[in-house]
């Protein structure tokens, strides 16, 4: 296995697939949690999740026909720029 | 005792050549909690099994040793693993670590003191925790930079069996920012207390209830160990420690938590 930095943002309509195939791979069990929503104030709900950073190889191509997918080398906020997205907002 | 603080404890009664480090380890002596630095690459693993070395800035910190001798590594897997740029770099989106369950149930304090840069002020984001959720669980504590959005502050909260006590932020933090911040508590007196590169203790005296502190993994960088509220910023050095640490020991691991970073210490 080698790992490689991506960071992939899926729709939310697509997010269970991505969810489903990232799950046969080592580690990824536990993608595309974090929320994003087009709203640019933050606000809730989601319409995007993300997941960034290493990665097993194998998910990024296994990934690639799943309808909507971003897969970059960007670091996260540069990719929700470039796709005018914001972390959905939260406080304690 | 494990070796390494029985080691420690023996140069402290014989010599007056402690490092930093072995003078800090001897402070765990029966005590519970741990002590991590991740400006060191030795001490980070890629994998969550401590078995690859960190060797290179951009790696992935799979896991770090703890080096208090009580074996509280912290790991992590997947994408939420923090990069290693001599320090540990969490991305404000999904990365944390976590240790196993600490049994601080002998006790109803800890000190805790990190060596952070804060590298962004948008979003509330959890420094550090005890258990899944401190509004949820009794005998925690948890640390929040910023204390909420778009602000340049810090806080701390803290509970025994009654609510979450939280003190005042502490503020004129402004991303990107490194220092060093320590958290006292003690749920007894009760006292909740922080501060910031050694200064003036900002103070909660409200009552946290009873009891002792709980057995619950260490949360370092989100809650729970997962995507809510991830801190966006770099981690040094921290050591959490189940006692309320004197002045001169306090300052003790504070220095220590500043080797890496060289901020200026009263």
């Amino acid at each position: 296995m080698t790992d490689i930095f991506k960071t992939i943002i899926v729709p939310l309509a697509s997010v269970d697939d991505a969810r489903l195939i990232a799950a046969q791979y080592p580690d990824g069990g536990h993608m595309f949690i974090a929320e994003l929503t087009s709203d640019l104030s933050g606000n809730p709900p989601a319409t995007h999740y993300a997941s960034s950073g290493y990665m097993d190889d194998g998910i990024p191509p296994a990934l690639a026909e799943v309808a909507g997918i971003d897969i970059s080398d960007e670091q996260w906020p540069d990719a929700c720029a470039r796709l005018l997205l914001r972390r959905v907002a939260e406080e304690v | 005792m494990s070796a390494i603080q029985a080691h420690a404890g023996l140069l402290l009664a014989g010599a007056g050549s402690l490092t930093l480090t072995q003078q800090v380890q001897a402070l765990f002596a029966g005590a519970p909690g741990g002590m991590w630095a991740w400006d060191i690459a030795g001490n980070s693993y890629t994998d969550s099994a401590r078995t690859t070395p960190v060797t290179t800035a951009g790696d992935a910190i799979g896991s770090s040793t703890d080096l208090s001798g009580n074996g509280k590594h912290v790991s992590s897997s997947s994408t939420a693993r923090p990069l290693y740029q001599s320090a540990a770099r969490f991305d404000g989106m999904d990365d944390c670590l976590a240790t196993a369950s600490i049994d601080f149930t002998g006790t109803d304090a800890v000190t805790v003191v990190t060596s952070l840069r804060k590298n962004s002020d948008v979003s509330q984001a959890m420094l550090y925790e005890l258990s899944a959720s401190s509004n949820a669980n009794t005998g925690t504590f948890r640390a929040l930079a910023p204390a909420t959005s778009g602000t340049n502050t810090i806080t701390v909260g803290a509970r025994g069996s009654g609510s979450l006590v939280a003190t005042s932020p502490i503020s004129g933090l402004v991303a990107p920012v490194t220092f060093i911040h320590t958290m006292q508590q003690k749920i007894s007196t009760p006292v909740l207390r922080h501060r910031v590169n050694g200064g003036a203790w900002t103070t909660s005296s409200n009552s946290q209830g009873t009891g002792n502190l709980s057995n619950n993994p260490l949360n370092i960088g989100s809650r729970g160990g997962g995507v809510i509220l991830p801190y966006n910023g770099d981690i040094f050095r921290q050591c959490a420690i189940g006692r309320q640490l004197s002045d001169a020991e306090t300052a003790l691991v504070e220095a220590w938590a500043n080797e890496p970073t060289g901020v200026t210490l009263p």
